[in-house]
């Protein structure tokens, strides 16, 4: 058992957060802030600054325009951009799972022409799965595509698909089979956003964000344009649905509010008592702190696991699963603490913690079920963890 | 970065587990359960000629191999619960001797220890105070006689002797190594939910030996103690990741409504929540072990450690047993052996109150 990184990662590190401590300039945050305002997670500055430094594709082989990378670094990485904030524009989707999923299985032509453009931030992808009647079941999908000649016509609608208002390409799923088994009549497509027949319409959340449903009547699409094989679509989806969930991104984000969270309560005097004297506030955050510790392990395990060529299974489930309920719990204690003003938005005289915890209210119960839901993640740690039975 | 165990490590649970499985099997351990001394002799023995009382423990008093290895070693007692009295007698109380005894005690003192002959108990604990040292009211002369009450003194009737804490008439803190049958030492055995008896001492100017000069007891005890807390947090880990496998293989087994209850996904949820907390509290006591085995502070960690263990009595536990219905609290059932231990664990080696306190106020000074 060993817990030290490598002076290499240290390095690394401290590379990647004077980067941010860096980039993140006064205009730079403005411009996150107007984004923001729209309803967009994204920050086109900062994300120019991100392509230059390579370190969106950096896993990827060289060739495909990456720095060929660990796992592990990737983890180091995504725990800074947890800590500042930074927002996630491109590579969680277009990076992180439609760059994966063409590497993995997509054909020589569809490499050459996305990759490139993927490396250098030209790209936006959204991604198409969810519809209205097919969440967590999602292999009972029935947006159709319907063979015509060399092309396939796509008829049907997606939800909460984000960024679809402002991407180049949705990576769509859809079934091709009615006639098999559900997760055998799957396929994936990525659709030019602009082709005729798709609409996209505004699905506004609480956090602020805009979501959208996406239409397609008819959409018409080339062959070509098929990614990976006709009818293995699900089989596609669940191997790029692994490599998507790292959490270490989890850790940066718990660090930042409970730094919030203790310069609050190092300042704070209520009722004639200083909050850090007092004996349950102390004894709530020091439980929050030991959780967020042991979300570190949790998470980094699943770093380490991949790094040694590990499959990790349960480990990652585990990590996200304590990663999203901390994230709740952190957000729910929080608020208790801070009190009256907790509830106040951003921006006031009243606001404290600089909103984050009001903002978290209306936010964090994405962690729940985006990517999956806790229970589903819970079913994977009982069934492929514990080996209980179905 | 390794989340998994190195060859010797690897080595010493193999060896560990094989060892309890023949010596502790749980037949033996709920027979203990009625003995006062309350372990289990040839086991002792043969942890000393195997050379684990001597693990962690400097190599001039006759020690081998580090503190994570020690660390392995507690979560496999955890795991069968063994009855031994490992954490009072070689992480406090030859830790103590090691860190402030004289090199003639050293010499006179450790090897029957290291040998399995002789075994120790550390009294800190009185009434009023667990964890405030400067509030401790046995007191201790220049002559090394000691008065007060003790309490709360876990193996102490395994034990030969007792390493007391006290304090002088100067306030300084102050340790004696008392016989156990030394005049005016009175032990009385309490027994506990655990199914052990905790040592309740009243002291009458009890002759002992000091141990260490009056300034360098504080730093030793609280090395010492953290040390024993990690200890203390992996056994609970340990005891822990056996509860937890019985209810998942009952889970897997048990026929309700013409199928295993493990089909059954609040069943499913909970074990998996457990199954995630688990492993979230060994991470944080290894953690804490390597850090001591790396001579990086670790205090807080083991604070952070001990909280996480607690937790696992709190949850895990009652959850364990309530897997098995009604059997969960039938004497006949090995799961409560588990689960009693498991409570018992809560409130040994620490406070949950004054870790998370510990853990905050130190967080909070470097935000500051």
């Amino acid at each position: 058992m060993d817990f030290a990184f490598t002076p290499e990662q240290d390095a690394f590190r401290l590379e990647v957060e004077q980067f941010f401590e860096r980039e993140l300039t006064l205009e730079v945050r403005e411009e996150i802030e107007r984004e923001l305002a729209q309803g967009n997670i994204r920050c086109p500055l900062l994300e120019r600054k991100l392509i230059e430094s390579g370190w969106l594709t950096m896993q990827w082989p060289v060739e495909y325009g990456g720095l060929g990378r660990s796992h592990f670094d990737s983890a180091i990485f995504n725990e800074a951009v947890g800590y500042y904030d930074v927002p996630d524009g491109l590579w969680g989707i277009t990076v992180g799972l439609v760059g994966n999923a063409l590497r993995v299985f997509g054909s020589p032509e569809q490499k050459e022409k996305y990759l490139p453009w993927i490396a250098s931030g030209d790209v936006i992808f959204s991604q198409g799965f969810t519809e209205p009647e097919a969440g967590s079941d999602l292999a009972s999908l029935q947006t159709r595509a319907v063979a015509d000649g060399d092309d396939f016509l796509i008829t049907g609608s997606k939800v909460f698909i984000g960024r679809a208002h402002l991407a180049d390409y949705i990576y769509l799923a859809t079934r091709t089979d009615p006639a098999a088994p559900k997760h055998r009549g799957l396929s994936l497509f990525l659709v030019d956003l602009k082709t005729p027949g798709v609409e996209v319409r505004p699905f506004w959340l609480i956090n602020g964000v805009r979501y959208n449903q996406v239409f397609f009547d008819n959409v018409r699409v080339p062959r070509s344009s098929l990614l990976g094989e006709l009818n293995r679509g699900w089989y596609h989806m669940t191997t790029t649905l692994d490599i998507e969930r790292s959490g270490t991104r989890s850790i940066g984000e718990h660090r930042r509010l409970l730094e919030g969270l203790a310069g609050y309560i190092n300042h704070a005097k209520r009722d004639g008592v200083r909050l850090a004297d007092d004996p349950l506030v102390r004894h709530t955050l020091g439980q929050l702190l030991v959780d967020a510790e042991a979300a570190r392990h949790l998470s980094y395990r699943v770093a380490w696991m991949q790094s040694e060529g590990i499959i990790p299974n349960k480990e990652t489930s585990m990590a996200s699963l304590w990663n999203r309920l901390l994230a709740q719990r952190i957000t729910n204690e929080a608020f208790r603490i801070l009190g009256p003003a907790g509830q106040v938005k951003k921006g006031s005289s009243s606001a404290v913690a600089e909103g984050k915890f009001e903002y978290q209210l209306r936010n964090q119960l994405n962690r729940l079920h985006a990517g999956g839901t806790v229970e589903v993640q819970r079913q994977v740690i009982a069934t492929r963890g514990l080996a209980l039975p179905r | 970065m390794r989340y998994e165990f190195n060859e010797t490590q690897q080595m010493i649970q193999r060896t560990a587990r094989e060892l309890f499985e023949q010596q502790a099997p749980l037949k033996l351990v709920r027979e203990i359960e009625t003995q006062p001394h309350g372990h289990i002799p040839a086991l002792w023995q043969q942890l000393a000629d195997l050379g684990m009382l001597g693990l962690a423990l400097p190599e001039a008093d006759g020690g081998t191999g580090d503190f994570l290895d020690l660390a392995v070693l507690a979560e496999e007692l955890g795991r069968a619960i063994a009855p031994a009295p490992f954490i009072s007698t070689v992480v406090l109380g030859s830790g103590l001797i090691a860190a402030l005894g004289t090199a003639e005690q050293r010499e006179r003192l450790m090897g029957p220890v290291l040998a399995g002959s002789r075994r120790l108990a550390v009294a800190l604990a009185e009434p009023e105070v667990v964890e405030n040292f400067d509030l401790l009211a046995a007191t201790i002369d220049s002559a090394g006689r000691v008065s007060g009450d003790k309490r709360f003194v876990e193996d102490a009737g395994a034990a030969d002797a007792f390493l007391i804490v006290g304090r002088t008439d100067g306030g300084d803190l102050a340790i004696v190594l008392v016989d156990a049958q030394a005049p005016g030492l009175t032990v009385a055995l309490e027994p506990t939910v655990a199914g052990d008896r905790l040592g309740a001492l009243t002291l009458d100017q009890a002759q002992g030996e000091l141990l260490g000069r009056p300034g360098a007891v504080r730093q030793a005890l609280g090395d010492a103690l953290v040390r024993a807390r990690i200890a203390h947090a992996l056994r609970t880990v340990g005891m822990a990741a056996s509860a937890l496998e019985r209810a998942v293989d009952y889970a897997k087994t048990r026929v309700q409504f013409g199928r295993p209850i493990g089909t059954f996904q609040a069943l499913q949820h909970r074990l998996a929540d457990l199954a995630t907390e688990l492993e979230a509290a060994r991470f944080l006591a290894y953690d804490a072990a390597w850090r001591v085995a790396t001579g990086q502070p670790a205090a807080i960690s083991a604070d952070a450690a001990f909280v996480a263990a607690a937790g696992l009595g709190q949850r895990l536990a009652p959850e364990s047993a309530h897997i098995f219905g009604g059997y969960g609290v039938a004497v006949e059932n090995d799961i409560q052996l588990f689960y009693r231990r498991l409570r018992a664990a809560e409130v040994r080696n620490g406070v949950v109150t004054g870790a998370l306190d510990r853990v905050a106020g130190d967080f909070l000074a470097q935000q500051a």
